[in-house]
């Protein structure tokens, strides 16, 4: 049962208080700001939230990574620019809203579903990290190894159409977490003669690269693209008929968000886009969206919220990452020297609370914020992106540079911003990467405890049926979209 | 003949996996009191083979199909790298703050901003920000150059 004394204590702490409305806040306003994703505010941070306590630090990174989701409704509906790809399905029926005049309409409608799609998920994972921690107690190195493979394999089934690129991406992950001396037996592996390579590759300037210099050629690729914007003028909010109108959706999409961000790999934006399709389906009326349904705004705002705390709970009780920014989240546990699994509430125990009252309050402030602030927040939006850049940039440098005070790791931030733009034209996305990256370890590591445990003999996984097991769903999992796309052919 | 994009990808990725293997083959000897363990070429080689068989399906998965044209990188791409670059390599000769300065005027009127107040403000305001919050408040120690 949580302790509520120590949920209490962490409520009344003023320095996690104004961590939690700073990282609300600064969440919701680089949501809000077109090709600034929340993975990448929160890559961003991460560096500098080693000068505060793992549970601070934690929080804040918690409540940007909610209010980041949120935020990026308000450019989608407001200038039909997402300001993050889980806010892609919102901008469908929410643009066209606000160009009718309905804009303080589909902008309280997101803020609310989005509030309350979070809340529910907080809630689910303060009660069922705990319980999936206690379910993993036993797990030794095999079952781990089979863990880590199931949740790579689980990119197979993101990102749309690219099951192959995904797996490459997370493969390419492990390798990059391969430099540096191997544990066990001492041997240097990849350094070409860099000292600095010797401890291996630091992620946290790996997923600032990948994050936002990726971003930022992006950008610099289309200079003179504008943005379709509309006033702001139709301040009116949602009625109590709305919200009874879509009250079945938003609970639906709750429920769906909170599930698919459970699930290894899967984030926001898959939640997001199956909650607007559910929402479709189950509607009255199916032939408004497209043209401005609130229940399109309703239905992928509580689902891609409602991931935000699902994901949290393999992060946090096996430490298999949820989504890309949970797993950014987890780097940071790992960076403050806490090993994410069943034991990390034991030697934390006010660390899921903090992250619980962090996303819970994050949740509920940007909810007012998002409601009250609309129109600044839209307004910053359109902040030159020839000024917004440059500052991004020297962002990167410095939190690169900050993690280990080495320019080594500033030139392996640009490195792999550059990899990232060039993988990124031909379909591999940063996300399997990063996950990749974050499970090089346990993945690795497992496996030669695994081999030790069973005497070189690999079919000692046989022996173990949660291993096995897992090892079948992998299997299941990225062998599915093949053999479906067979039978669909042989019909 | 034109080859598909990720054909081209595939190939690439084939060779970047051999070019990765050979250099496995030059690991140092693990001590012999260590060598009962998992060899450390086992899991970097098992990745690159992953990644090799992987690589052969993105091949094999290819349509008949031509690739919808995809628009060219645009000059902006690579100045913009570029600059970046370049950034990253003048730290040492700048120092971090000096760096960030000319990155501050640079990259705006490269990327089209004309307007003076706001280029002197970002090219004033970000180096005295990062100072203050990351020397002054954070206490981080960047380098100084070797031009002051």
């Amino acid at each position: 049962m949580p302790d509520l004394g120590l949920a209490l204590a962490l409520v009344t702490d003023p320095v996690i208080l104004g961590l939690i409305v700073a990282g609300t806040l600064g969440g919701v306003l680089v949501g809000a700001l077109p090709g600034l994703s929340s993975s990448m505010a929160v890559a961003l941070l991460l560096p500098f939230s080693l000068y505060l306590e793992p549970v601070p630090a934690i929080a804040l990174l918690s409540a940007l990574y909610c209010a980041g989701t949120f935020g990026g409704s308000i450019t989608a509906i407001l200038i039909n620019a997402p300001g993050a790809p889980p806010a892609v399905a919102t901008a469908f029926d929410g643009y066209p809203m606000a160009r009718r005049g309905e804009a303080g309409r589909a902008l309280g409608m997101a803020a609310f579903a989005s509030s309350v799609g979070g809340i529910f998920s907080a809630a689910v994972l303060l009660f069922a990290a705990p319980l999936l921690a206690r379910a993993a107690y036993r797990f030794g190195p095999p079952e781990y190894f089979a863990l880590a493979v199931f949740g790579l394999s689980m990119l197979a089934s993101i990102g749309g159409g690219a099951p192959i690129k995904n797996l490459i991406g997370g493969c390419l992950g492990l390798l990059i977490a391969t430099v540096g001396v191997d544990l066990t037996t001492g041997v240097e592996r990849f350094v070409f003669a860099v000292p600095e390579l010797y401890d291996g590759i630091h992620f946290v300037p790996v997923l600032i690269g990948l994050f936002a210099v990726t971003e930022a050629l992006g950008q610099a690729q289309n200079l003179d693209a504008s943005l379709d914007s509309v006033g702001l003028s139709a301040t009116r909010l949602p009625s109590l008929e709305d919200f009874r109108k879509v009250k079945g959706t938003i609970v639906r999409s709750s429920i769906i968000g909170t599930f698919i961000g459970i699930l290894p790999a899967e984030g926001s934006t898959m939640a997001a886009m199956i909650g607007y399709n559910e929402a479709k389906r189950w509607s009255k009326e199916p032939e408004a969206f497209g043209k401005g349904a609130l229940e399109g705004i309703a239905g992928p705002e509580a689902a891609n919220n409602a991931a935000t705390g699902g994901a949290m709970v393999p992060t946090l009780a096996l430490g298999i990452p949820g989504s890309a920014t949970a797993a950014v989240i987890m780097g940071g546990l790992q960076v403050h020297g806490l090993r994410p699994g069943p034991h990390l509430f034991e030697e934390q125990p006010g660390l899921l609370y903090g992250i619980f009252i962090s996303m819970l309050l994050a949740n509920v402030l940007f909810l007012v914020v998002g409601l009250a602030g609309a129109k600044l927040f839209a307004r910053i939006s359109l902040v030159p992106k020839a000024l917004l850049w440059p500052s991004v940039f020297v962002l990167c440098v410095v939190g690169a540079y900050g993690v280990e005070q080495s320019m080594v790791d500033v030139w392996i931030m640009l490195a792999a911003g550059l990899l990232g733009f060039a993988l990124k034209r031909y379909g591999f996305g940063a996300a399997p990467i990063i996950m990749g990256l974050v499970l090089g370890g346990l993945v690795e590591t497992s496996l030669a405890q695994s081999m030790i445990l069973f005497d070189q003999d690999w079919t000692g996984f046989f022996s173990r049926p949660v291993a096995l097991a897992l090892f079948l769903l992998a299997a299941g999992s990225i062998l599915f979209r093949p053999i479906r796309g067979l039978l669909r052919t042989e019909r | 003949m034109r080859l598909s994009r990720d054909v081209g990808a595939g190939l690439a990725l084939l060779s970047f996996c051999g070019a990765l293997l050979y250099a496995t083959t030059f690991f140092p000897d693990v001590p012999a009191a260590l060598s009962q363990n998992v060899p450390p070429t086992f899991f970097p080689r098992a990745v690159l083979a992953a990644i090799a068989v992987l690589s052969l399906a993105l091949i094999a998965s290819v349509r008949r199909e031509r690739d919808e044209p995809k628009p060219g990188l645009e000059p902006s791409v690579f100045v913009t790298a570029g600059i970046f670059t370049s950034t990253v390599a003048l730290v040492p000769y700048l120092g971090m703050l000096g760096a960030v300065g000319l990155v501050s005027i640079v990259l705006p009127l490269y990327w089209g901003e004309r307007r003076a107040r706001r280029i002197v403000g970002l090219a004033l305001g970000l180096p005295l920000a990062v100072h203050v919050v990351f020397v002054l408040a954070l206490g981080m120690r960047f380098p100084s150059g070797v031009l002051w």
